[in-house]
């Protein structure tokens, strides 16, 4: 036997996700999001801290490569904006002045921040030469913050918020889910119907309903718990359903039945044997439950449920495009939701990328 | 088949009584009570003293009962609905919630189920034809499209069809069922028509995510299906591969399907509520989410038990659909 | 002889179907009142069709399920003890005198754990060794069943079928246990390694001074490896006694059925067996007179009523549960072919 045959249960899936197209490309999608996320201040040419009462509401920054003579330059470029009213609709638009253009540097170093909340550090990856210009990718918000930078420090709150959730919901779920399963009977029984009570209950009204309590005072970190609590108080019964039926239909079998011959005690069992065995389809459904969590908390903090200032998320971004006048006006503010899908389709090919390769019966 | 039926009630009473306990609970939990928004708006808004305001306060606590223990009330609100079917009385619209409930339900069903009905119907057909014709462009078209559909958020899309109404196609009336000529008119083929339009965008939000789902778990049953051996045993009888398809392939990929149907459903109800609240269609969703902003206990607490007896009453069906089609289940 | 195990009128019965109330309505009977004993360093060869609850007896034998009446004990040092009596810490020190080996090496082998967890898995549960104590035994086990213990870091997808029913002898055998249970442990294995395993059986029963309850269905594989055979029909032991007599002169006509049933290789005749007509009786209901009766080409009206009683004729070891003492030597190719 070859040095193959050495690998692990992780090992061969591994290998096997490795083959997968939309698990890699997910794995890189999430990747990116996570680094935009962590480092999201070195991403921001804009403070996305500070409100900024002369910036409101500008529009995205048009990027340039080909002067208005067609010339190329490596270097990207901006054209300074004037601003100018439509007599008719009172509208102001911007229109670009071509005598003036601006360069963007890269590795610049400007406004301060922590990395880590430790680190104090001032380098940014691209800012515009002129910081007198405003500059910014997505456009401004309602209180004169790059919507992008804006969107990478709402990563943080979304992605930890929806993975949180997720695990704990799992990790209830997956325990209630492997008692139900392994002792069947009454136990079973019982825990079914609590499982048919909850499943019973309508999720999005009770979130809404639950999260509207939410004192609007309350600190930032114990309304994050609490939205997480409030996830997991409904999310746990899918996971304990999966598990459920996936111990039971290895309960069975005869390695466990060796356990118990041999004598070992149930923790014993369900800890060393059953867990184990478990877990790949475990990792699998929590993968492709973030993603609906993603939808969900983006959905409440939309309607202004849940996360407030000064906490961001992506929902909570797009809040101010609930009257249709400003969303009219200044379109950009949608711009989160593609960050969104970003997220959700990442989550869903890393999560398919798992199952397939868990699954030893899909052809390659 | 009946004795089945009626063991599937029974189970599905303590459920019920479950999600009334937790509907009542919840909307009790904040401190405070209508009363208090009552006397703090009559002093913001009426300028009355806070003494006075206190006292016009406690006669309105009296009136509705609401200095009573909590779980008095609560018996008092379910002896109201089985007795009689008052749902209690909604502080903030001067009405009994269950005027309100007759009002909003059939509107909130109606958009649901047609929604879940042209996504069943649509998902299924598209379905059958990308595992037919499974690698073609045009399979994975639809496979790339329904995977962008359920990764964008409902309200977003709401969000996005509202402007693209209003700005594009200068559509003026997209929060309301009707256009004005036909809001008190008696129903007739046009008034249907004018609704259905109106009501389009909202089914077409709630449907879209669900369509997806729908053509991908056929897709893979289908796929699952043929290729298991009784198929390959009928088309080695020189049976025409549509009519294999049709015949025997299908039946037996759609039980998952209709097991399915179970989860469809509070997926197109959520559906509706997200796009329902943005495009603010006057449906029980805006409702319900406006009662928990003011606090008005009984639109609140009703509007959850109804949602809750909905999915009930919608698993129930999907049991007995599968029931009746899979004998294994009802013995 | 020593009596190493005795099983005294055991019975399991399965609920079956269960009314509204959870109350018991129907029971599935699986063993029906069976009686043996297990001898010292023999093979006792337990052998008949797939349903008929030898798997279940053999189970219940090591515990895995509770009698539903009767009991079986096993004997320790002069001490008769019934395992399905004891509680915990008492248990758990006595278990370690029977152990089970089960049917298929594909599914009774954790595949999460590598080989060296899987074997050490009773020390584990039982005592408390050290990292290097285990995997010293682990070792020493390996190399007596056959496997090189440079591989037990492995993990059971990597050795094949004959391999992985070593590591369950391994797994067995480590605790040096007096009694074996061993659930048909070679049908699922291909024929040439089927010889393979029966010959390690031999050979570690003279080494570890093991008493084994071999079941099977197979009779041609029982008759190499027993000293002595059970007949199992239906729940109950219809005949048992010494292999030589049972294969050399059969009393029960079930037994009969199944000796002519052999196929003998490289044989041009055509097989002439004989074949059981009749219904199975109902394993749900209680049955009147001879469990064998409904198929049984020699049966009698007293067959249908009456419950035959274990006869004893010809030699002190052989017993049989049938109203007529006959010579079955009818059609009985498998016998010919080995005499």
């Amino acid at each position: 036997m070859s040095d193959l045959n050495q690998q692990t249960h992780f090992g061969l899936v591994f290998e096997n996700f490795l083959k997968s197209i939309p698990g890699v490309t997910g794995m890189i999608m999430l990747s990116i999001l996570i680094i935009l996320s962590v480092f999201a201040e070195f991403f921001s040419p804009n403070n996305p801290y500070k409100n900024n009462y002369d910036h409101i509401y500008i529009p995205p920054s048009k990027i340039h490569f080909l002067d208005e003579n067609n010339n190329f330059s490596f270097r990207p470029f901006v054209y300074k904006r004037i601003e100018e009213y439509d007599l008719e609709t009172f509208e102001t638009f911007y229109k670009e002045d071509f005598s003036q253009k601006k360069n963007i540097r890269f590795f610049e170093r400007t406004w301060e921040y922590k990395l880590f909340n430790l680190i104090p550090s001032n380098l940014h990856l691209f800012t515009l030469e002129d910081s007198s210009e405003p500059f910014f990718l997505l456009g401004s918000d309602k209180l004169g913050r790059d919507v992008w930078s804006r969107a990478c420090l709402s990563g943080r709150i979304s992605l930890t918020l929806s993975m949180l959730a997720v695990l704990s919901s799992v990790f209830i779920g997956s325990f209630v889910g492997i008692l139900s399963g392994f002792y069947g009977g009454l136990t079973d029984w019982i825990i079914q119907r609590i499982v048919e009570i909850f499943t019973a209950l309508p999720a999005l009204p009770l979130w809404i309903a639950l999260a509207a309590l939410i004192p609007p005072y309350m600190d930032s970190f114990d309304v994050f718990m609490i939205m997480i609590f409030i996830f997991t108080l409904l999310g746990w019964t899918l996971t304990a359903r999966e598990i459920r039926g996936k111990v039971m239909s290895f309960a069975k079998t005869d390695f466990i039945n060796s356990a118990k011959e041999i004598g070992a005690s149930d923790l014993r069992i369900i800890f060393i044997h059953i867990y184990p065995n478990c877990m790949s389809h475990i990792i699998v459904v929590s993968t492709l439950t973030i993603p609906q969590m993603i939808l969900s908390e983006a959905f409440l903090s939309f309607i202004g449920i849940g996360i407030q200032e000064p906490m961001t998320s992506w929902g909570f971004m797009m809040k101010n495009a609930q009257s249709i006048e400003t969303l009219g006006s200044h379109l950009w503010i949608l711009s989160p939701v593609f960050f969104i899908i970003f997220a959700v389709l990442g989550f869903n090919f890393v999560g398919d990328g798992i199952r397939d390769a868990v699954d030893p019966y899909t052809v390659r | 088949m009946l004795f089945f039926f009626i063991k599937r009630i029974l189970t599905s009473i303590p459920v019920l009584i479950g999600i009334s306990l937790i509907a009542f609970t919840i909307i009790q939990l904040p401190p405070g009570d209508y009363a208090n928004t009552y006397k703090n708006e009559i002093m913001t808004l009426g300028g009355v003293s806070e003494s006075d305001a206190d006292i016009m306060a406690q006669k309105l606590r009296v009136k509705y009962g609401l200095d009573k223990p909590v779980f008095t009330q609560y018996l008092i609100w379910i002896k109201n609905i089985i007795t009689e079917g008052n749902f209690g009385y909604s502080f903030s619209y001067q009405r009994d919630v269950s005027e309100l409930i007759l009002e909003r339900l059939p509107r909130t069903l109606l958009i649901a189920l047609l929604a879940h009905a042209i996504t069943t119907v649509i998902g299924i057909l598209l379905g059958i034809y990308v595992a037919r014709y499974k690698y073609s462009i045009f399979d994975n078209l639809i496979t790339v499209t329904s995977y962008l559909l359920t990764s964008v958020p409902r309200f977003s899309l709401a969000l996005i069809i509202y402007f693209v109404l209003v700005f594009h196609f200068d559509v003026k009336e997209v929060s309301s069922l009707y256009s004005p000529q036909y809001a008190l008119a008696p129903w007739s083929f046009d008034k249907l028509l004018n609704l259905l339009i109106h009501i389009a965008p909202v089914v077409l939000i709630a449907g879209l995510g669900g369509l997806a789902r729908n053509i991908r778990v056929m897709r893979g049953n289908l796929l699952d299906v043929i290729n298991s051996q009784y198929i390959q045993t009928a088309r080695s009888k020189g049976l025409k591969e549509s009519k294999v398809i049709i015949k025997h392939a299908v039946p037996n990929a759609l039980h998952p399907i209709i097991m399915y149907q179970g989860m469809i459903f509070p997926y197109m109800i959520e559906g509706e509520l997200e796009a329902a609240i943005v495009l603010s269609i006057p449906t029980m969703a805006p409702m319900f989410y406006t009662a928990i902003l003011k606090h008005d206990i009984y639109v609140a607490g009703s509007f959850l038990f109804v949602y809750g007896i909905m999915l009930l009453v919608g698993n129930i069906l999907a049991d007995l659909c599968l029931a009746w089609l899979d004998p294994r289940i009802s013995t | 002889m020593e009596t190493v195990l005795e099983v005294t009128n055991l019975y399991k019965k399965f609920p079956y179907k269960t009314n509204f109330f959870g109350k018991t309505e129907k029971y599935l009977n699986a063993v029906n009142g069976v009686n043996f004993k297990l001898h010292k360093n023999e093979i006792l060869g337990l052998v008949g069709e797939s349903g008929c609850g030898k798997s279940t007896l053999g189970k219940t034998i090591v515990s895995l399920e509770k009698p539903s009446s009767g009991n079986s004990t096993i004997n320790i040092d002069g001490e008769k003890i019934d395992l399905n009596s004891l509680d915990g810490k008492n248990f758990r020190k006595y278990k370690r005198y029977i152990r089970m080996l089960f049917q298929d090496p594909f599914t009774s082998l954790n595949p999460r754990l590598p080989v060296k967890d899987i074997i050490a898995e009773p020390l584990h549960v039982h005592y408390n060794y050290n990292k290097y104590q285990i995997t010293e035994k682990v070792s020493e086990i390996m190399l007596k069943v056959g496997l090189d213990p440079n591989y037990m870091k492995r993990y059971p997808h990597s050795f094949s079928g004959g391999q992985r029913q070593r590591i369950a002898f391994a797994r067995a055998l480590i605790m040096y246990p007096k009694i074996l249970v061993a659930d048909e442990p070679v049908s699922a294995l291909d024929v040439s390694i089927q010889a393979q395993i029966i010959n390690l059986i031999l050979q570690l029963k003279k080494e570890f001074q093991l008493s084994i309850i071999f079941i099977s269905h197979d009779l041609s594989v029982v008759d190499l490896v027993s000293d002595r055979i059970a007949v199992m029909y239906f729940g109950e032991i219809v005949e048992i006694g010494d292999k030589k007599d049972i294969i050399n002169n059969p009393k029960h006509p079930y037994t009969e059925a199944l000796l002519s049933a052999v196929p003998i290789p490289n044989n041009n005749n055509e097989l002439n067996n004989i074949k059981l007509t009749g219904e199975l009786p109902s394993p749900l209901e209680k049955i009147t007179g001879c469990v064998f009766s409904s198929r049984c080409a020699y049966s009698q009206e007293i067959c249908k009523k009456k419950i035959p009683e274990f006869n004893n004729n010809i030699k002190k070891n052989h017993f049989y549960a049938c109203h007529f003492d006959q010579n079955l030597k009818g059609i009985n190719s498998y016998l010919e072919a080995n005499d």
